[in-house]
This record gives C-alpha cells, sequence and structure tokens, in this order.
C-alpha cells in the first residue's frame, strides 16, 4: 500500500483531476473517494470495497 | 531556527527525544531551480519545505535529511515512486509506502511530525480489526490524501 499526502493548494492540477472542493479528502486507487475525516471503520470498509475485485465481465461470445 | 520558534523547537525536540525509535530518513526532492517551471513546481514553496524539514533533523539525531533534484537524480526520484516535487518520502526502518507532497506548514507540520514518529516506532495505532481486514485485501492500494495547511 502507498499513501500520498498531497497540499491540494500547490498541486492544482491534482486537486482538479481528483475534484477536490474540501479537504481532507482521499483518493482510494483513482476510482473511490473518502470526504472528509471518517471513523476508522467507515474509512476501512471503503477502502476493502475499493480494492475488491469487480464482477466477472459478461462473456462476449 | 526560522519556521518554528524557539519554544516550539523545545517542544519538539522533547518530543522526539521521548518518542522516537529508529533511525528517520527525510528524503526530500526538490523541483527544478529557476528556468523551466512545470505544473506544481514552485520552487519557493519547495526551499520552504527545505528549511522546515533541516529544521525537524536539527532536533534530533535520529533523523537526517537527505537532499534530491527531480532534474538531475530521476532515477532516484523513480526508485522512491516520486514524480511530481517537492516530495518527500518519509523512511524508517523500512520504507512503509508514504510520501508527503509540498509543504507540511501551518497545522501539517503536525502532521510530519506525527508521521515522522509512527514511522520511526513501526506503529500505526489502527485497531486489530482494521488490521485483519488490511491484512486480507484482495489487491494492493494507492491512497491520496488531499490536505491544506490551514
Amino acid at each position: 500500500m502507498r499513501a500520498d499526502i498531497i497540499e491540494a493548494g500547490e498541486f492544482p492540477d491534482l486537486a482538479r483531476r481528483y475534484n477536490v472542493y474540501a479537504v481532507p479528502k482521499t483518493v482510494i486507487n483513482e476510482t473511490a473517494e473518502v470526504i472528509g475525516a471518517v471513523p476508522e471503520a467507515a474509512f476501512v470498509g471503503a477502502l476493502s470495497k475499493a480494492v475488491s475485485p469487480p464482477p466477472p465481465p459478461q462473456a462476449s461470445e | 531556527m526560522g519556521f518554528l520558534n524557539d519554544q516550539d523547537a523545545a517542544f519538539v525536540r522533547k518530543r522526539l527525544a521521548a518518542e522516537l525509535e529508529h533511525d528517520v530518513r527525510l528524503v526530500f526532492f526538490a523541483p527544478s531551480a529557476g528556468g523551466l517551471a512545470l505544473p506544481g513546481e514552485d520552487w519557493e514553496m519547495a526551499e520552504y519545505t527545505r528549511k522546515i524539514l533541516k529544521e525537524v533533523a536539527e532536533l534530533s539525531d535520529r533523523i537526517t535529511l537527505e537532499e534530491h533534484s527531480m532534474v538531475s537524480e530521476p532515477q532516484v526520484a523513480a526508485q522512491y515512486g516520486i514524480d511530481r516535487a517537492p516530495a518527500t518520502a518519509v523512511v524508517g526502518a523500512q520504507d512503509y509506502g508514504v510520501r508527503y507532497y509540498g509543504m507540511p506548514g501551518g497545522y501539517e507540520f503536525v502532521t510530519l511530525l506525527d508521521l515522522v514518529i509512527d514511522i520511526s516506532r513501526g506503529r500505526n495505532g489502527l485497531s486489530q480489526a482494521t488490521l485483519d481486514t488490511l491484512a486480507a485485501l484482495p489487491a494492493d492500494a494507492h491512497l491520496r490524501v488531499f490536505v491544506t495547511p490551514t
């Protein structure tokens, strides 16, 4: 696992890319986000959901 | 001392002396100095960042500051997975994968201080339930935590 702490004001390109309008905001693997300082269990729940494998793709043939 | 006043420096020094266990390296990457400026590369902010890190390193024998350049040492930056600056890898007995992008000023100085101490101790303060969930994660995760210094 990697964790980057990013000063939003100094990296406006990243803040824009990840739609950061309020801090703290945590983006997990590009796809999921947690806004605000949430309880540990809620954060872990969001993290767990974000990294769980997606449902198997539909057969294309 | 410039960033911390004498009283704050004394407080930080005492806290570091009491709480640090393993040595910690602050591996700092500066952006290009002068000339071409890319988005996110503010040389002044980088210099403030370097000064803050230097002050912290001067407050404990267990902390060292390593200074690198993104421009002349891209291979070192790549080793740390760093692609923009100013950036600081905080590394203890292991590299736990934590990077700080930007200047840890204002309230974020406390974030840096807590981070240095946690990494020095190899602790994280998480509950056993959280640790169990993390150990069972099916894939790697990259967290980007956006903050502001105020």
